[in-house]
């Protein structure tokens, strides 16, 4: 493809400015949401375990549950309320959601695992 | 309101349902075909309605809406599978299939489907990620030149490519309705996150596809 063609295809007025998200200690970052506050969401490995993150102009917020083997953020809302997954040292996989350091398990009853993957801000 | 889906029996996926929970309850969704396909990607808008995929028989993909307990099949015309990622509060739906060319993305707005092919990506190659409330979408594509990956967002027609400085790769996951898109991207200490804002571009001082390395991602 020529160059003319794929300026033709770009948007001529749009650009970006770029900033890195490295949470402490990480060694690998997956992303998973973001947003209209421009939180962004997701989880990233240290030392063999995954922690869920929340991204805020800067600020690292980390989410572990307690006493999980792993802990993963899915979903931001509007609001702040964070949407993810946990894995208890029985090896379930239990749902929750994450607002201002305040974790509520999310559980159908009876089930082996939840999975909460979005959330709205209604 | 939250979406989901919830194992019932860890090793069959065949027992997946999608849920919805709210205030305490859970509905749970009963697909046709049973099988959740891509059960990460299950999306709920602030209508309530929810979005994703689902597995026929024959391992087929078929993309779902979910609506005060009615489920509405998304299939676009002409392809093999259809994987549903994401919808809006329009009800736009985004997401990608498969046909004999490879694999495409669309955006639906309940009547039109349209194909997004990035032009200048590999053909076959582009993977769509998110959809906001204005339309604009993000996903990644395949780059000729280095056979790696960069991020990309479509706006009513329109192109731009996502690449971060001195990456190697990089994939643009998800899109605000301010326009800014995260992802993750990958140089030679590993792998990253990014925040990418736009701006003006009288105000850049770099767009590094477009000014800075052109010629990588082209033919």
């Amino acid at each position: 493809m020529a160059n003319d063609q794929l300026e033709q295809a770009s948007a001529p007025d749009l650009a970006y400015t770029f900033t890195t998200i490295d949470p402490p200690d990480s060694s690998s970052v997956t992303v998973t949401g973001i947003n209209n506050q421009g939180e962004v969401v997701g989880y990233y490995g240290a030392a063999g375990v995954s922690y869920g993150f929340v991204y805020d102009k800067g600020s690292y917020l980390t989410i572990d549950a307690p006493d999980a083997s792993f802990t993963m953020a899915n979903a931001i809302n509007d609001q702040g309320f964070v949407a993810g997954v946990y894995m208890d040292p029985d090896s379930i996989i239990h749902g929750y959601i994450y607002k201002a350091r305040a974790l509520t398990i999310i559980d159908f009853p009876g089930i082996i695992e939840t999975h909460p993957t979005s959330i709205n801000s209604r | 309101l939250r979406a989901g889906r919830l194992l019932l029996n860890r090793p069959k996926r065949a027992y997946a349902h999608p849920f919805i929970y709210e205030h305490g309850s859970f509905v749970t969704i009963d697909l046709p075909g049973g099988v959740l396909a891509a059960p990460d990607s299950i999306s709920i808008n602030n209508r309530g309605q929810v979005a994703g995929s689902f597995e026929n028989s024959s391992s087929q993909s078929h993309g779902f809406v979910y609506e005060h307990g009615v489920i509405t099949t998304i299939d676009v015309p002409g392809a093999n599978s259809t994987y549903v990622v994401d919808l809006n509060n329009q009800g736009d739906i985004a997401g990608f299939y498969l046909d004999d060319t490879g694999k495409h993305g669309f955006v639906y707005d309940g009547e039109t489907f349209t194909s997004i092919d990035v032009p200048w990506g590999v053909s076959g190659s582009t993977a769509v990620a998110d959809i906001n409330n204005h339309g604009q979408i993000v996903g990644s594509f395949g780059s000729y030149n280095d056979s790696t990956s960069y991020g990309f967002v479509y706006d009513d027609g329109t192109f731009t490519a996502i690449a971060v400085p001195d990456a190697l790769y990089g994939f643009a996951d998800v899109i605000n309705d301010r326009g800014e898109i995260a992802g993750v991207y990958y140089d030679a200490d590993g792998g990253h996150a990014y925040v990418a804002s736009p701006v003006p571009q009288d105000q850049t001082t770099i767009f590094p596809f477009l000014k800075a390395a052109p010629d990588d991602l082209l033919l």
